[in-house]
């Protein structure tokens, strides 16, 4: 095999035999120089224009949800606001009429005790001749 | 298989499961960890910067629409590159390539003030990096694209020859044949700039 006919060979793609491809792994190995060179050529970084034109061009192609998956998400929501709901309805009136209950019970007891005050006050002037009994009859008509 | 590429590879496969649900999110993070070499292998095919971008998002639009299809026979990588080489190679039939070769030497300007930082500290140094860049960069352009393709995915991306095989979809001993010829012709090239720089 001559070095022409194996450039021709491999220059018009035809299939080696081993030698022929034993001896273009030879040139090949021999070539390193050349990778290194290649190699070191600098790479270019696109700017993060390009990224972001890329992303809106990418949230344009990603599917977007479906019908069936709204309805899905919204009757979830649906159920969860109107559950919200009827917890509220339910528990805080409840809690709110016990609240008043025992205001309401704390302001008798406290009148009941005004009262009480109020008629010992009386009859203790009464006693001591400070008040009439018909002028309190009067005051108390008042 | 480096450890460090099995780790990859389940993080990769991590991303995909929730991508597949169409997750942005996850998807953005593979955006975010392939970008920047998706698109230094557009350019070098379509050979114009705003085209390139172009394509480039493209290319995830594409697999964004497609990740549920997405087998894992292959590694993300080599399904990702193949899209691209795919969009590429429609864009090519679109447009002529000639209209283009004329901007490569900005879109090599534009990427090395990039590397301010190297500057600074060795001018010279730098200087004849920038210059050898572009030389590459002006020689990749003239190589064919069939050429092109394998040497990329094989010199800069460090693709296996049966990961670019998978991906142009080409036997394992055209991907030898042509990386053989591509860095022929990058040799043939550079010794003209290294001969004209040592004179």
């Amino acid at each position: 095999m001559s070095q022409q006919d194996w450039i021709n060979k491999v220059m018009t793609e035809t299939p080696l035999t081993a030698e022929e491809t034993l001896l273009l792994e030879q040139e090949l190995a021999s070539q390193e120089d050349v990778r290194s060179l290649v190699a070191a050529l600098p790479q270019p970084e696109p700017s993060m224009a390009w990224r972001s034109a890329l992303n809106e061009e990418l949230m344009k192609a990603a599917p977007k949800p479906s019908r069936k998956t709204w309805l899905y998400w919204g009757s979830g929501a649906l159920v969860g606001g109107l559950a919200c709901w009827l917890a509220f309805a339910v528990l805080i009136p409840a809690s709110l009429s016990q609240g008043l209950r025992e205001t309401s019970q704390a302001n008798n007891e406290a009148l009941a005790q005004d009262l009480l005050q109020g008629h010992e006050n009386d009859s203790s002037a009464v006693l001591m001749g400070i008040a009439a009994p018909d002028l309190m009859v009067l005051n108390s008509s008042d | 298989m480096e450890p460090g590429d099995r780790q990859n590879l389940v993080a990769d496969q991590a991303l995909v499961d929730r991508a597949k649900r169409k997750d942005v999110e996850a998807f953005g993070k593979i955006v975010d960890a392939y970008q920047s070499r998706v698109l230094g292998f557009v350019r070098r095919m379509v050979l114009n910067e705003d085209e390139a971008l172009d394509v480039t998002q493209e290319v995830f639009i594409k697999a964004f629409r497609a990740v549920d299809r997405f087998d894992g026979r292959c590694s993300l990588r080599t399904w990702l590159f193949r899209i691209a080489h795919n969009l590429c190679i429609d864009r090519a039939r679109k447009v002529s390539r000639s209209a283009h070769v004329s901007q490569i030497s900005l879109v090599v300007e534009e990427d090395e003030e990039r590397e301010v930082a190297d500057m600074r500290f060795d001018p010279a140094s730098a200087l004849l990096q920038r210059e050898l860049s572009q030389v590459l960069e002006e020689s990749l352009a003239a190589m064919s694209e069939k050429l092109r393709i394998v040497l990329i995915l094989h010199d800069q991306e460090d693709m296996s020859y049966e990961e670019i095989a998978t991906t142009v979809d080409i036997p394992v001993g055209t991907v030898k044949s042509r990386l053989f010829l591509a860095r022929a012709f990058l040799q043939n090239r550079l010794k003209g700039y290294f001969y004209g720089a040592n004179s």
